[in-house]
């Protein structure tokens, strides 16, 4: 029986952030026949990634400006700030002249320069991952419109092409379907699991319950792609789990228990390499 | 004289001048082909405009090739220094390639690669290209180039990359993705300098001064 390896969105964006991490993810990848992602993961990665890119390209874009754009963006208590560090720091490293002082003629060449950078590489992001990081994507049962939507640029700044969804308007997938389909299967283990647990243990496994009580209950609700991502974990785990063996992640809180209710193999993607140094 | 070359106003150069004489020497048939495609208001004194370029016009004229961009003379400076830029790039990894021994780039190279660091910066400030076409193009050689070990794969890169620019009679947005594609072939990392953290050189930071004047 073939290996099939489904990966989840945090080992997609680790293969991306960090060369050491890529090295890792590619031996553990060499022991699969098969690699897999969903449109679920897609619709995250659009979401978490491709999004701080796009984020940090028009503000540069607006600002004219490298310091007062990362300033902004990284000081805040925005969930991504970190993600966001990251991508700024990397192109200081490589676009930065390299000075210890930077003059406002420095500073605008350098937020030019880092604009043109995310410009060239924010399509390739999304191409790299439907075209190169799997050998499928999983987007037949859910079709989320959101994930198959590419990021594109308008005149000067990117779109996301993350409105609120709509039915008819700008959504056609079949999420409310899937999850009414899959849903009185994955209620129950999950029920049977966190019923063993304190109630503010795996929070996000709880909001995925909620989610899936509420679409089960309520004939007319229409999901949108926010609330979709709040279960992410969970959707991405029911989307791959009839085409996969295993399932890869650097989330084990989330990741070990689904993929024991869905009775497939959890690989436990760690980096202790990293923690040596 | 024929009528067509009446109409002929506007300065000429070398090769015009002897356009003119081969259609007033030539037969009777021959002129009259000239006079039908391009009817009697064809006229040379378009500004910019080059002897060879009236078969492009005629095919304007007729409807063809009107997705092609005009070539203007306002260009052929910028292009001079972009070819020019592309030529010293390409002799200094030549000259690079005498520092490659046992497949590593030796030391000594270093002041070749500072030129081409500082070729690049130009290349960056030439403004020829579509919009900021070429500035992107720079920007995806910068990305592999800057604050990095060089090693032969980077001369040959850049050679790859050069050898192909030269050859670019326009520079538009997809040059900068055909760059991209050459930067996989040779397989580095087309992410890196944006949200890949890729065999950087030195780390740097921006540190924030507060003054208390």
């Amino acid at each position: 029986m073939p290996r099939v390896a489904l990966l989840d969105n945090t080992v997609q964006i680790d293969r991306q952030k960090y060369k050491m991490r890529r090295d890792r993810i590619d031996a553990l990848l060499e022991g699969f026949d098969f690699t897999v992602a969903t449109s679920i993961c897609l619709l995250e990665f659009k979401a978490t990634l491709i999004q701080e890119c796009i984020t940090i390209h028009n503000k540069l874009h607006a600002v004219g400006h490298y310091t007062p754009v990362v300033d902004k963006l990284t000081e805040s208590a925005h969930r991504q700030a970190r993600l966001r560090g990251h991508i700024v720091r990397n192109l200081i490293n490589v676009y930065a002249p390299s000075s210890f002082t930077i003059s406002e003629q420095h500073d605008r060449r350098l937020a030019e320069k880092a604009r043109l950078a995310l410009e060239r590489v924010i399509p390739r992001l999304y191409k790299w991952f439907t075209d190169k990081s799997v050998d499928a994507i999983l987007k037949d049962d859910v079709q989320c419109t959101r994930a198959l939507e590419p990021p594109r640029k308008k005149k000067v700044a990117f779109d996301v092409n993350l409105p609120i969804c709509r039915r008819r308007k700008n959504k056609f997938c079949h999420i409310e379907e899937f999850v009414r389909k899959h849903g009185p299967f994955i209620l129950g283990k999950l029920s049977a699991y966190l019923d063993q647990l304190p109630s503010d243990a795996a929070p996000q496994l709880r909001a995925a319950r909620a989610l899936f009580r509420d679409v089960m209950s309520d004939p007319n609700i229409e999901l949108s792609h926010t609330q979709c991502r709040r279960a992410g974990d969970c959707l991405i785990a029911l989307e791959g789990m009839e085409h996969s063996t295993h399932a890869l992640s650097s989330n084990p809180a989330e990741w070990e228990p689904i993929c024991t209710m869905l009775s497939r193999q959890f690989v436990r993607v760690d980096f202790p390499a990293e923690k040596t140094i | 004289m024929p009528e067509q070359i009446k109409n002929i106003t506007g300065p000429f150069d070398d090769a015009f001048a002897g356009m003119e004489h081969r259609m007033a020497t030539a037969p009777e048939g021959e002129s009259s082909v000239h006079s039908g495609s391009m009817g009697g208001d064809y006229s040379l004194s378009m500004p910019g405009l080059r002897p060879h370029d009236d078969a492009a016009r005629a095919r304007d004229q007729r409807g063809w090739g009107a997705r092609f961009p005009a070539r203007t003379n306002n260009e052929e400076p910028h292009r001079r220094q972009y070819k020019l830029l592309c030529e010293d790039v390409l002799e200094h990894l030549r000259d690079l390639q005498g520092y490659i021994e046992d497949g590593v780039l030796a030391d000594d190279a270093s002041s070749g690669i500072a030129e081409i660091q500082q070729l690049l910066e130009e290349m960056y400030d030439c403004p020829f290209g579509q919009g900021e076409s070429l500035k992107s193009v720079v920007v995806a050689l910068q990305s592999q180039v800057h604050n990095v070990e060089w090693t032969p794969v980077h001369v040959k890169f850049l050679r790859a990359a050069f050898e192909y620019l030269r050859r670019r009679w326009i520079i538009t947005g997809q040059t900068a993705a055909e760059i991209d594609d050459i930067i996989e072939e040779f397989g580095l990392d087309v992410f890196r300098g944006t949200v890949s953290d890729a065999d950087v050189l030195v780390e740097y930071h921006l540190e924030k001064v507060v003054r208390h004047d």
